[in-house]
């Protein structure tokens, strides 16, 4: 990286232009003329071997994984070639998700001061203790004389644990000014393109039914970079992203033959843990598949599954309060078409309904998201459900609309007009069914996410008979009233 | 040198005419409940009012608001006493918070100019984003202000 900053050093304001082996950022009396000052940096980068990836080369690379041979089996059950052999009717499908950035609503930023003392840090983060041995390490200081101000974080979502490239920036930049506070504001389109993003994701399954219409054989292949591998060390077992996989690796149905396959795919893109984590996409790859199942057969989506969750109480506890919150097995009120979903995740068991209208074949409005939760227990029945509301907005919002394009290797976004996030107008009504049932103390603020985007797009296929694979559903020639 | 009426009190600042309102109030002045979001007028978590009506103070020229009067989040009310800043309190709306100096500058300005918002009007009106997703409980204490209003 070359970097030439001849004019900004000249511009009103700038106290410094400080360049690394990867980053350079502009130190001024104000933020505007910060800014202003480093859009005059001409910065030559080299993108090296990641130059030329994008997005079909990432996607042809995750396919290799679909047809390798030699891939870690994560779970396997029964005799999953004598039931294929054996069966009356073979469904075969493949999914798709992108990378999505968590796009906090505060920019990524971090304050820092140096003295003879030591090194004090101001920063929002979701882990204290990452943020203190980063800012040891990057300020050569002990961790005795090493403090870390945790500040309210203006939204975090798995973005503000994990990673503290923007607190070691802010120190570096310190350091050039001892006993000075400094602190390091990212810009939307910084913090756009040097995301932790969540994984892509392409999965093949196939599902192999008996002549009763009974499940008999359930294959399932995920190919993905693996954020285990990259930042989680600890959940990496035997070639296996321990966190990639659930959802099939601990899925609640009774398919007597069953084989998950995990063919790890590794990209120069960042990861990071994304609110909910595997729990975005995986239950949609999965619940929206059993629905496929169910009318392959020619069997209602919820009795199809019932029978499969027998031993699952609290599985079946929450699809029936969303089911019978919904009416389902009534007819939907005229213009509504409904889809349902479920799937346990983080200790809690969740369920969604979700009601909306098509306008022109493919004018989604979402009017009622309907979530039962059991996590357990519930301490602040208010809180929880805040957290339902949220994460239906989340939930909608990936589903929908989100997604992160590689083009010459980089990301191509760079603010809200390219990267949108769901808005107030597009909000529905939200219903929380909280039904603790003891046990376990599950989590709140992941789990509610779970089974909105799959009821979504299962309510998609019952408006229009169109099947949606590939994430954001926009893909599929829907928008979003 | 430029004059501003910021919260009812007259403050004048030495900055390019073109350096946007936001960076003059956090910046210069140091109210910093106004927040930075995106920069393009696209989030609203900058939005003030300028003679009561909201702005994203983020892509407005500070040399466009002289001399009009500027209220921010710490003008709103001295106490915290506004209908809107009451009804997010009783309706616990926000969840991070980062959003909401502009969501409630926003609300505000709605209830002033419609005492009775409607669903639809709250939507076309309210086109600050959440990520959090707090959007449920913003529309209800909007319509709960407005009843107390």
């Amino acid at each position: 990286m070359r970097h030439d900053d001849t004019v900004a050093k000249g511009m009103r304001g700038v106290k410094a232009v400080v360049a690394t082996d990867d980053w350079v950022a502009v130190v001024a009396d104000n933020w505007w003329r910060a800014n202003q000052a480093l859009k005059t940096v001409k910065i030559d980068w080299d993108g090296g071997k990641a130059a030329s990836v994008d997005d079909a080369s990432i996607k042809a690379f995750l396919r290799t994984g679909l047809d390798a041979t030699d891939v870690p089996v994560a779970r396997k059950d029964g005799d999953v070639a004598a039931a294929f052999a054996g069966a009356a009717k073979i469904v075969e499908a493949e999914y798709w998700a992108p990378f999505l950035n968590h796009v906090t609503l505060e920019p990524q930023t971090a304050t820092a001061r140096i003295t003879a003392d030591g090194v004090e840090v101001w920063v929002g983060t979701q882990n204290g203790e990452t943020a203190i041995a980063a800012a040891s390490e990057a300020s050569g200081v002990p961790l005795d004389r090493t403090i870390v101000h945790k500040m309210h974080a203006g939204g975090g979502f798995g973005r503000r644990g994990l990673f503290n490239e923007y607190t070691k920036q802010a120190i570096a930049l310190a350091q050039k000014f001892p006993g000075t506070p400094v602190r390091l504001q990212w810009s939307r389109e910084e913090d756009m393109v040097q995301g932790r993003y969540r994984p892509v994701s392409l999965v093949r399954q196939r599902a192999a039914l008996d002549a009763d219409g009974r499940w008999i054989g359930w294959q399932v292949r995920q190919a993905e970079p693996s954020l285990a591998a990259g930042v989680l060390p600890q959940f990496l077992k035997d070639g296996i992203d321990q966190v990639g996989t659930r959802v099939f690796s601990d899925m609640p149905y009774a398919v007597p033959n069953y084989a998950l396959e995990y063919a790890m795919r590794n990209t120069h893109v960042l990861l990071g843990p994304w609110r909910a984590v595997a729990h975005t996409h995986n239950p949609f790859f999965r619940e929206c598949f059993i629905d496929e199942l169910a009318h392959a057969v020619g069997k209602d989506p919820v009795a199809f599954r019932r029978p499969l969750l027998a031993n699952k109480p609290k599985d079946l506890a929450v699809l029936d309060a969303v089911a019978k919150a919904v009416g389902w097995g009534t007819p939907a009120p005229q213009g509504l078409h409904r889809g349902i979903a479920v799937s346990d995740s983080y200790g809690s068991y969740s369920a969604a309904a979700v009601e909306i209208a098509v306008k022109d074949g493919t004018v989604i409005e979402v009017k009622r998201v309907i979530v039962a939760l059991d996590p357990g227990h519930v301490v602040h029945p208010d809180a929880v459900k805040a957290q339902i509301e949220s994460g239906a907005v989340w939930a909608l919002s990936a589903a929908m609309l989100e997604e992160i394009n590689i083009q010459g290797g980089a990301v191509v976004q760079r603010n809200f007009s390219d990267y949108p996030v769901l808005a107030l107008a597009q909000t529905p009504k939200v219903e929380s069914i909280l039904m603790p049932s003891g046990g376990f103390w599950g989590g709140v603020g992941e789990p509610p996410m779970a089974a909105i985007g799959p009821a979504l797009g299962n309510a998609i296929f019952a408006a229009t008979g169109k099947r949606v694979r590939t994430l954001p559903l926009k893909h599929a020639g829907f928008s979003y009233a | 040198m430029i004059r501003l009426d910021v919260n009812g009190r007259e403050r004048v600042v030495d900055v390019e005419p073109e350096m946007p309102l936001l960076w003059v109030l956090r910046d210069e002045l140091g109210l910093t409940g106004t927040k930075y979001g995106c920069g393009i007028a696209m989030c609203g978590a900058c939005t003030v009012h300028l003679n009561g009506v909201p702005v994203r103070s983020c892509s407005l020229p500070v040399s466009a608001a002289a001399g009009q009067k500027v209220v921010t989040i710490e003008g709103l009310s001295p106490d915290r006493s506004h209908p809107v800043q009451k009804a997010w309190i009783r309706l616990q709306v926000p969840q991070c918070g980062y959003c909401q100096s502009g969501q409630i500058m926003a609300a505000a300005a709605l209830i002033a100019a419609n005492p009775d918002p409607s669903d639809a009007d709250i939507a076309e009106a309210m086109t600050n984003l959440c990520r959090c997703g707090t959007y449920v409980r913003i529309r209800d204490a909007i319509h709960a202000a407005a009843r107390a209003a």
